[in-house]
């Protein structure tokens, strides 16, 4: 009887069996087969630490700190790294008063497949699991170049997408929200949410936070009047805007003093991607200049919230508090580049590089000044900040129109201003990173003076798609820049490494101890993530003005960058940084990776 | 007797196979590479001119002194700074002059244009400025450190005269811009023009 019934059994074990295993290789396999698809889930946007194989949202993680816990490249080898593809892409042509386009995108990057636009709004995907990018889609939204290009300041520039379930989120320069199919690359829907004919323009990445959108635009040189929105990516309905620039009535409108409503015009774009703490149920936005940018005596006040940050509810973007580093900016200091969120014993820190040229720390719970430091070599605008406040000790409370250090501001008496840092910074944009086992920040600096000549405006002067600056710059001496890392729980200098030219890019900083960032006459480089000494160099030949980024694909780790000289650089203010001319336009991917360690894993 | 095993076992083998396609299939997904229309679009914009393989001997051939004047100061990207209506005023480009309000004739906005501005940010459009071509009497060399800058397109001296030209008829002098001088440069139903009324 026993053995009867074992050997009518066995079968029956090996299905069973059987049927493990194949549920087992559906599950493995589930990324590549019709119908399965990976989704970006709250979830995991919290916990980003937890794949450091991928680079799932536009700054690495909510808190902005832009630091891969990837070590496989590390200071000992990474002088063997070498390329592993390249790529030509589009998005160069002209448009509006842009002779060409060029590449400010942070790459994100999900198991192997990359996703990144170009500065027109083509947003392409590419496999590029075995470190040579191929295209899987890309999908074009068909701006109207001239339209969105005459209103554009500073090029044309959008500076990365994002990951929803199963959706890329993106915006075009033309002041659209994009839904786009993850597998497909179809649009799904898309929305206006900023207005050209009012010279909005959207340049920043969205901000994915649940089932939100948070978008930010730019346009503070032309007149507009900023703020920040919310979309629901569910229904596409707007959920939330909130102004920068305070109405009559409004919380913060008492420091517009003038009689001509100048904050209608009053600038305040919020053109940087901001960050999210998630406990707190804030999201941190920067805030640009004041408009117009040099006429401060047009806008009497402090202008609030003009080169602030503010904190905002993210449920219903209500202002929780803010923090303002230049009042009544007369410099074009604008505020807007991120807050990297870092706690440090007890201390729930904001950190921010300024255009100004401080690096401040705030408490996130409640906006307090923590400290500063200047991080750039001549600073004139101001003798300092009070340690209590952070507030500009120039800063005169007797006065409506701020002079800051003679000869620093232009005014309407003396038509000229000498400031340092210049009015492009300090530091712009181009991101830093944060090492939590260093507990560093690495700053993309714009070591500069420049000129500041003001034409005074007058009310009435103001018109739709007009500049609305009250003058403008101009570059008599040479402009160079570093990299320069702060302690942040000293708030003291470790470092700075000097560079020729100016840091127009951004940086990366990885758990192998490496700082990379890009050069904007072509090196792409790996520094010493404690003396910033330069470890290894590859010479791009082509302009870099985008953040790396780095993730791994079967165990092998890459690093990547897009590449294309644009942005306000060549156009205005490249007579600060000779030599620099010479950079062609171009539009390129490039990957990197070590040479050897074949992965043990199957593709 | 039939076996009374033959089911299960036929079960088994069909997981069993099932599982080996499984692997097989993720191994045969492959993405296509299609860039090339991308690229003729760009191609075909950057080749943007007359189609049979020759430069034009001036810019907007073809077209009376006015249009190519016009056709000149979009390409030499005067917009840049002094706007689509020469109107000028701030900009990161500078507080570039107003044309509108300018008291140059036509030979001094010539001198101008082709010499650009010493000490400013108006470049120097011709090839030779300087270096051949007389520009107020100067040398290259003399100039130190107020070189003009190197403008994004040199014009030819056709070029030169035709928005010279341009200046002096379609902007100096013309007050305040007007829906139909805005359509007039944009073209009709251009979204430029939509805020004039």
């Amino acid at each position: 009887m026993t053995s009867e019934t074992s050997t009518r059994n066995w079968p029956w074990i090996v299905a069973v069996a059987g049927a493990a295993l194949l549920a087992f290789a559906l599950f493995i396999e589930n990324g590549e087969l019709e119908g399965a698809v990976a989704q970006v889930t709250n979830e995991r946007l919290l916990k980003t630490y937890k794949e450091p194989e991928n680079w799932i949202t536009h700054h690495g993680n909510y808190e902005a700190h832009r630091f891969s816990g990837l070590d496989s490249i590390n200071r000992k080898n990474v002088k063997k790294l070498q390329v592993t593809g390249t790529m030509a892409l589009g998005g160069i042509q002209a448009g509006g008063i842009w002779p060409h386009g060029g590449y400010e995108a942070t790459p994100i990057v999900e198991d192997g497949y990359m996703y990144f636009p170009d500065g027109w709004g083509t947003v392409y995907k590419f496999d590029v699991r075995d470190g040579i990018p191929r295209l899987v889609w890309e999908y074009d939204p068909e701006i109207d170049r001239d339209w969105a290009g005459n209103v554009t300041c500073c090029g044309v520039n959008n500076r990365g997408v994002a990951l929803w379930g199963d959706k890329v989120v993106s915006h075009v320069l033309d002041g659209r929200l994009l839904l786009l199919d993850k597998e497909t690359g179809e649009l799904v829907w898309e929305r206006t949410v900023a207005d050209p004919d009012k010279s909005e323009t959207i340049t920043p990445a969205p901000l994915v936070v649940k089932n939100l959108a948070i978008t930010g635009i730019a346009g503070g040189e032309y007149g507009i009047r900023g703020w920040v929105a919310a979309t629901d990516l569910i229904t596409g309905e707007e959920i939330w805007r909130t102004y920068t620039i305070p109405a009559p009535g409004e919380p913060g409108h008492e420091t517009w003093k003038d009689d001509h409503e100048a904050w209608k015009t009053g600038g305040g774009s919020t053109w940087v991607t901001g960050s999210y703490d998630a406990e707190l149920n804030l999201i941190y936005w920067g805030v640009g200049n004041p408009g117009p940018d040099w006429d401060n005596a047009y806008r009497p006040g402090d202008n609030l919230y003009s080169a602030s940050v503010i904190a905002l509810d993210v449920t219903t973007g209500e202002i929780k508090w803010h923090y303002q580093y230049t009042p009544n900016d007369p410099f074009d200091y604008d505020a807007t580049s991120e807050h990297i969120l870092v706690d440090i014993g007890e201390k729930k820190m904001a950190l921010h590089a300024d255009r100004n040229g401080y690096i401040y720390a705030l408490d996130r719970t409640n906006g307090a000044f923590i400290w500063a430091t200047q991080f750039v070599k001549q600073l004139n605008w101001t003798k300092g900040l009070d340690p209590k406040t952070g507030r500009p000790l120039s800063y005169d409370p007797e006065k409506d129109v701020q002079p800051y250090e003679p000869g620093t501001a232009p005014t309407r008496e003396n038509k000229v201003g000498k400031p340092c840092p210049g009015n492009m910074g300090g530091k712009n944009w181009p991101p830093m990173a944060y090492n939590p086992e260093r507990k560093l920040v690495y700053i993309p600096v714009i070591e500069s003076c420049n000129q500041l000549d003001l034409t005074a405006v007058n009310p009435g002067d103001h018109k739709h798609r007009e500049w609305f600056t009250g003058g403008g710059p101009s570059q008599p001496q040479a402009i160079t820049g570093s990299v320069t890392a702060v302690d942040i729980v000293t708030g003291k200098i470790t470092a700075k490494e000097e560079t020729t030219y100016p840091m127009l890019g951004g940086v990366l900083a990885t758990a192998g101890d490496l700082v990379f960032v890009g050069y904007p006459e072509g090196a792409f480089v790996a520094l010493d993530g404690k003396s910033l000494k330069e470890l290894w160099r590859f010479e791009t030949g082509a302009g870099l003005n985008a953040p790396p980024v780095t993730y791994e694909v079967d165990g092998k780790q890459y690093v990547a960058i897009t590449a294309g000289l644009g942005g306000a650089w060549p156009k205005w203010f490249i007579d600060g940084t000779k030599g620099l001319e010479k950079v062609k336009p171009g539009a390129m991917l490039f990957i990197f990776a070590l040479p050897s360690g074949r992965s043990w894993l199957p593709k | 007797m039939r076996q009374k095993t033959s089911l299960p076992l036929l079960i088994a083998v069909l997981l069993a196979c099932s599982v080996i396609f499984v692997f097989w299939l993720s191994d045969r997904l492959e993405p296509t590479n299609s860039h090339a229309a991308a690229q003729t679009e760009t191609y075909q914009q950057l080749a943007a001119g007359p189609a049979v393989g020759k430069a034009p001997k001036v810019e907007g051939e073809g077209l009376d002194e006015l249009a190519r004047g016009k056709h000149v100061y979009k390409k030499a990207n005067c917009i840049g700074c002094h706007k689509w209506h020469g109107g000028g005023g701030g900009s990161y480009g500078g507080a570039a002059l107003s044309l509108r309000e300018t008291i140059l004739n036509r030979e001094q906005i010539i001198e101008v244009v082709a010499c650009g501005r010493p000490g400013t940010g108006m470049p120097a459009f011709h090839r030779k400025a300087y270096k051949g071509y007389d520009c107020f009497g100067m040398t290259w060399d003399e100039l130190g450190e107020d070189k003009p800058p190197k403008p994004a397109k040199r014009l030819r001296e056709p070029d030169l005269a035709s928005v010279a030209a341009y200046v002096i008829e379609k902007v100096k002098g013309k007050g305040k811009m007007t829906k139909a001088q805005c359509t007039e440069f944009w073209g009709e139903g251009a979204r430029e023009c939509d805020r004039f009324k």
